[in-house]
């Protein structure tokens, strides 16, 4: 059986989920009582000074800062982050990527100063991309165009903490 | 529990195989979703310590009064032990370090000052103050499973 043939190696082998067919078709997650999606989290990244994030820092899920001083904090390409996701998900020749792919991420800042997030190719950026000192953002990454190489997202920030 | 079927129907387990930072994709088009279950959101009062039912459940509604409320968490060895004796068709842990979830509380009272405050059971990343009308997203993230001896740091990851 070749990878990616089977249902079963579509989710194992290549880590994707597609439901068949259906325009809006969502995809339940069915339980009962007092019950969770218990997924993996990494440990989270640090960002204490001003850098060019990499795409692992965003894919880590939950980026700190202890923002001794102001930091800036740069995004990577959005095609160097098409490229790290689908160099880890390996298996199959083509991207994984389709236009709507999407992650969230998160920044905490716990020190005295701000984190800005700055802008880089391939991005769109919208709503407040200042995470204030002691307070925590919500961010969503969408893929807008996957062709391999010239990849284009946008940056939304969903939520600020008080 | 042998079949990778059997993985995700009976014990709510879905592994995705090697490779180190493989992501899972849910692809879909049009207006689609994850759509998972949130069971009835759980109620505290007063000064109280927070099951581990209510931070499974995910959504908790604190009401800081007119003078504030403290919840206190159990420990990550309580929260473990409700996970895994709830996916109870395999005799070891399902936790990984890393194995997460995240809860939401509101605080409900809209009085200055009743703030609603979260402490024990875990190391803490960012504010666990929620102030009154506010509500707070956490992130509960296991850094031990050593059974019976569970470590975890909760983080606040926004509003």
């Amino acid at each position: 059986m070749s990878v990616g043939s089977s249902w079963e190696d579509e989710v194992k082998q290549l880590g994707v989920i597609q439901i068949a067919g259906g325009l809006n078709k969502s995809l339940f997650i069915k339980g009962s009582g007092d019950c969770q999606v218990i997924k993996y989290q990494p440990t989270p990244d640090a960002v204490n000074a001003t850098v060019t994030m990499s795409a692992a820092n965003l894919m880590s899920g939950i980026i700190t800062s202890t923002t001794a001083a102001a930091v800036t904090a740069t995004l990577p390409t959005s095609a160097a982050l098409a490229a790290y996701i689908n160099a880890a998900n390996v298996a199959r020749s083509s991207s994984l990527l389709q236009v709507g792919s999407s992650f969230d991420f998160f920044v905490i800042t716990t020190g005295a100063n701000a984190l800005t997030v700055a802008t880089a190719t391939g991005w769109t950026l919208v709503g407040d991309v200042v995470v204030a000192a002691g307070t925590s953002s919500h961010f969503r990454v969408r893929f807008t165009g996957v062709t391999v190489g010239a990849e284009t997202a946008t940056l939304y920030n969903l939520a600020v903490s008080a | 529990m042998s079949s990778w079927d059997d993985e995700i129907k009976q014990v709510g387990a879905i592994q995705i195989a090697g490779g180190l930072n493989k992501s899972l994709f849910i692809k879909g088009s049009g207006d689609s979703q994850v759509i998972t279950y949130q069971g009835a959101p759980k109620s505290l009062t007063g000064d109280v310590d927070v099951p581990a039912a209510a931070l499974l459940n995910g959504l908790i509604l604190a009401n800081g009064g007119v003078g504030g409320q403290t919840l206190t968490l159990v420990t990550a060895a309580v929260v473990a032990a409700y996970i895994n004796a709830a996916n109870v068709s395999r005799s070891s842990s399902l936790l990984q370090v890393g194995s997460s979830f995240d809860f939401f509380i509101h605080n409900a009272s809209t009085n200055d000052g009743a703030n609603v405050g979260i402490q024990g059971g875990a190391t803490y990343v960012g504010s666990q103050v929620i102030f009154p009308s506010d509500s707070a997203h956490y992130r509960y993230r296991f850094t031990d499973v050593t059974v019976g001896a569970e470590v975890a740091s909760i983080y606040r990851l926004a509003a």
